[in-house]
């Protein structure tokens, strides 16, 4: 008699192994729903599975038991990790529109060096020179460099030096700072600087009233250190969520005792840790820093590089200018670019589009194109300037003229530079 | 930098209180509250400085 069906009972445990079923012969039409459960399943190779898993087939798996690429389509929750994940503008030091790569002096006052990146002098002796180099990490093709081209010595108890950038609100408005959801953030970047210790990295808030100064050590003197600092998100405080400072981010390389204490959220002026390191005691000093990201989340993840136009076009939100992208404004016999306006009689007007929405409406500097006096346009075809008068500037579109002073018939032309910076 | 600011006329040859000129980069500030330049020169003012008179055009 020929045998239809061996059910289990007739079959010991464990007596048919691996080696006695041959590859293929049992496919899931011969496996009943939900018949076979973790508990029947010791292993499965990597190449086992075909088709899709939901996810409520899956109770838990070990970071070591997965490997290949996962797919942003497969990912549910971890929404930090895509779009605008880093919320610092220009963190790779690419973009620098005012001085295109020349040094900038900065003494007791504060100057937007490369774009969205401010540099204050806030030394007695201390002079800074500001510069975007081409000294950066690997993956890194620039940096910041502020260098001590006058060293502070010993410092004073209430003297700063800072590299600080300005979030809009706008752009860390999900973070949710200042309730009980507060998400928390991390700050990664790279830096090298002549003189080790340690340095303070530190985050706060429009008004200053909400402070969290973080520590970190440079280790090794003139070599490139990537670090790493998590925030707690802030669940008081008042954080603006429009379009003024929504978080600043700064990276102190002096700083007296007066702004020093523990670190953690404090309201009361304390910008650095105890024993912050003064990194620009002697002549020459350097401290350099790229690679900056601030994002969502407890893990700093691979730096999110942007495409040079769409890092330009999110600084030009801040700081635009007519002139080719590495013209320094104010330079003289600038003919590219230049924005031109003709006179019917002794009174014209010119309009210029803006390349996008500014953050508010923007100041407005106007550069005659032959010698690159501000406050001017050049008479076309002369080396006359004649004064110009604003009429008015919006998010979009700038409107100056010439009023009682221009040649009827003639063309007069400018450049011009807006600045609507945090 | 110290700043010094000055008015300036409008088309009409009358004080144009929407903007200032500010000296000696000669940039123009819009009256908008959040223009951070604007709120220096309100800084300024409040300090008990005075703009310049304007240049006639």
């Amino acid at each position: 008699m020929a045998l239809t069906q061996i059910t289990s009972d007739v079959i010991s445990s464990n007596a048919i192994s691996a080696t006695m079923i041959a590859n293929g012969s049992i496919t899931s039409a011969h496996v009943a729903n939900n018949t076979i459960t973790s508990t029947h399943i010791v292993s499965v190779s990597n190449t086992a599975i075909t088709g899709n898993i939901i996810s409520s087939q899956i109770t838990s798996v070990a970071n070591t038991q997965l490997t290949g690429v996962i797919n942003s389509n497969q990912l549910v929750t971890s929404a930090q990790y895509m779009g605008f994940k880093n919320r610092i503008i220009n963190g790779a030091m690419v973009i620098d529109q005012r001085n295109a790569a020349t040094a900038v002096t900065v003494n007791n006052t504060a100057v937007v060096t490369l774009d969205r990146w401010l540099v204050e002098d806030g030394l007695t002796t201390g002079i800074l020179s500001a510069q975007q180099v081409s000294d950066a990490p690997f993956g890194f093709i620039n940096s910041l460099k502020v260098t001590a081209s006058t060293g502070s010595g010993a410092i004073g108890a209430g003297e700063y030096a800072v590299i600080t950038q300005l979030i809009e609100g706008n752009n860390v408005a999900d973070l949710a700072w200042g309730s009980a959801s507060a998400i928390s953030v991390t700050v990664s970047f790279w830096v090298k600087a002549t003189t080790t210790g340690n340095y303070s990295c530190t985050l706060y808030n429009n008004g200053a009233s909400r402070i969290n100064p973080q520590s970190y050590t440079i280790n090794v003197a003139g070599t490139w250190e990537q670090k790493t600092i998590t925030f707690t998100g802030d669940t008081t405080g008042t954080w603006l969520t429009n379009n003024g400072r929504g978080i600043v981010v700064n990276f102190y390389i002096a700083l007296g005792t007066t702004y020093q204490s523990s670190s953690g959220w404090n309201a009361l002026s304390k910008y650095g840790v105890s024993g912050t390191t003064n990194g620009l005691v002697t002549t020459g000093n350097t401290f350099q820093i790229t690679g900056v990201q601030l994002e969502a989340g407890t893990q700093a993840t691979s730096f999110d590089f942007r495409d040079f136009s769409r890092e330009l076009i999110m600084c030009q939100r801040y700081y635009a200018k007519s002139y080719d992208y590495g013209t320094i404004p104010g330079s003289s016999n600038i003919g590219n670019g230049r924005v031109g306006y003709y006179a019917a009689d002794t009174n014209t007007t010119c309009y210029a589009k803006l390349p996008i929405n500014m953050r508010v409406a923007p100041t407005l500097t106007v550069y005659s194109t032959y010698d690159g006096a501000s406050g001017y346009a050049r008479e076309g075809g002369t080396t006359t300037n004649k004064v110009v008068t604003p009429l008015g500037t919006g998010e979009t579109s700038v409107l100056y003229a010439l009023l009682g002073t221009a040649t009827a018939t003639n063309f007069y032309y400018t450049h011009y530079t807006v600045s609507a910076e945090l | 930098m110290k700043y010094n600011y000055q008015y300036i006329l409008d088309p009409s040859k009358n004080i144009n209180y929407d903007m200032i000129l500010r000296l000696p980069d000669n940039a123009f500030i819009p009256n908008d509250p959040a223009n951070t330049d604007w709120q220096a020169y309100q800084e300024w003012l409040s300090q008990g400085n005075t703009p310049l008179p304007p240049e006639s055009n």
